[in-house]
């Protein structure tokens, strides 16, 4: 199975543990600990496919309830294992996340949102998503991944994946700086750019590795404060946040260089475990609502929260609308 | 506009007021607008670490001031 069909049959399945009824299991097993399943992501029968990971601490029967739909709805396709430890709930989003992980790394032709990208004298951040503009199809990212932080020239070349994951110009030049919105010192509102696609590498596949299709929406900080986003980046895969503050004012970032500058009007995502939404190389990672509504582009963070910029006033910079 | 609304752009005001009665000191890092669990909003301040006590207040315009200590974000 597709990565993102099993990430969908891990929710789904997941769902079921609330029905089961856990007295009867404790009954049968006699656990002196706690009985427990989980649902995650294992390796397919061929690269890059995927089955859906039945975990238990207590070896589940043949016809059990929860783990009979489990398999059903995965066609069979599934990797039942009993363990000695299972991973909360919280953690089967991070092993479908891990699974994710080098993939996004990789040299992924035609061009796809959440992977490795960068300016060709960068590290690698994220391709954010694909925006219509009226010179065409355009990469969407950080200008910190882009235009080096101010510093590329426009028509400099965009590698895939970016350097440090192997890019070279030679080989892996996809296309070329277009615009970027140059960062200041106080009073910025994004951190963005758009670079061209070479015709040989133009996406035809707009959704979002792990999450799905985009859709039309314009959701406004206020709508999403206390809700849970999602993105998928090139360091931490996919993830689920929720929205802790909208509309800072005097956000600082430090960059690279050693400057610090300072952003209004910003987003800010936190998980609710209280590990990272996001690490270096998410940059550019498109942010969206729980029901893949298109919230900002992420730019900015530290162990604790993430910074994300909304999407709106980046559209209007670059007179750009989200390929949906 | 409804009450919820409302309340927020009251709470986005407040926070912008205050975002300017405290400048711009080092130990500032944003000023914006959190919610509770109740829905009532609050406005959530962010300082460094090693920020000093009580330079915020714990209330402004009848909002609560949550302070939340945190490292600088770095461009990622």
């Amino acid at each position: 199975m597709k990565l993102e069909s099993v990430i969908n049959l891990v929710e789904e399945s997941f769902l079921d543990l609330g029905s089961i009824n856990w007295l009867s299991i404790y009954e049968a097993v006699g656990a002196a600990k706690a009985p427990a399943i989980s649902y995650g992501v294992a390796p397919g029968a061929t690269p890059n496919s995927y089955r859906l990971a039945i975990r238990s601490n207590f070896p589940v029967w043949a016809g059990m309830d929860v783990v009979a739909k489990a398999e059903k709805r995965a066609k069979g396709e599934c990797d039942i294992r009993v363990t000695g430890t299972i991973r909360a709930p919280r953690r089967i989003k991070n092993t479908a996340q891990n699974a994710a992980l080098t993939e996004m790394k990789e040299r992924m032709r035609p061009l796809r949102a959440g992977y490795s990208i960068g300016h060709h004298e960068i590290t690698a951040g994220t391709l954010g998503t694909f925006v219509k503009t009226k010179k065409g199809i355009m990469i969407l990212s950080n200008n910190h991944v882009l235009a080096k932080s101010n510093m590329a020239k426009l028509g400099d070349a965009i590698l895939q994946p970016g350097a440090y994951d192997g890019g070279v110009l030679a080989n892996d030049s996809v296309g070329n700086l277009v615009a970027f919105k140059k960062i200041v010192e106080t009073g910025n509102v994004m951190d963005a750019a758009i670079a061209s696609i070479d015709k040989k590498f133009m996406p035809t596949d707009f959704t979002l590795p792990g999450i799905g299709k985009i859709k039309k929406g314009n959701v406004q900080p206020v709508d999403i404060l206390g809700e849970k986003v999602k993105k998928v980046g090139r360091t931490t895969g996919l993830k689920i946040g929720k929205v802790s503050a909208i509309n800072l004012r005097g956000v600082k970032v430090s960059y690279h260089h050693g400057t610090v500058c300072s952003f209004d009007n910003q987003i800010e995502v936190v998980m609710e475990d209280g590990s990272g939404f996001s690490a270096g190389g998410d940059s550019g990672s498109f942010v969206v609502s729980g029901d893949n509504q298109p919230v900002g582009l992420l730019f900015a963070g530290s162990d604790t929260h993430t910074i994300i910029s909304p999407i709106e006033a980046i559209l209007k910079e670059f007179g750009a609308e989200i390929i949906l | 506009m409804d009450a919820q609304k409302k309340l927020f752009v009251e709470a986005d005001t407040a926070a912008g007021l205050l975002s300017k009665k405290l400048g711009n000191p080092e130990w500032l890092l944003g000023v914006g607008v959190g919610a509770g669990l109740s829905s009532g909003f609050y406005i959530s301040v962010r300082v460094t670490l090693d920020a000093p006590e009580n330079l915020v207040p714990a209330s402004f315009n009848d909002f609560p001031v949550e302070i939340r200590r945190q490292n600088m974000a770095k461009a990622q």
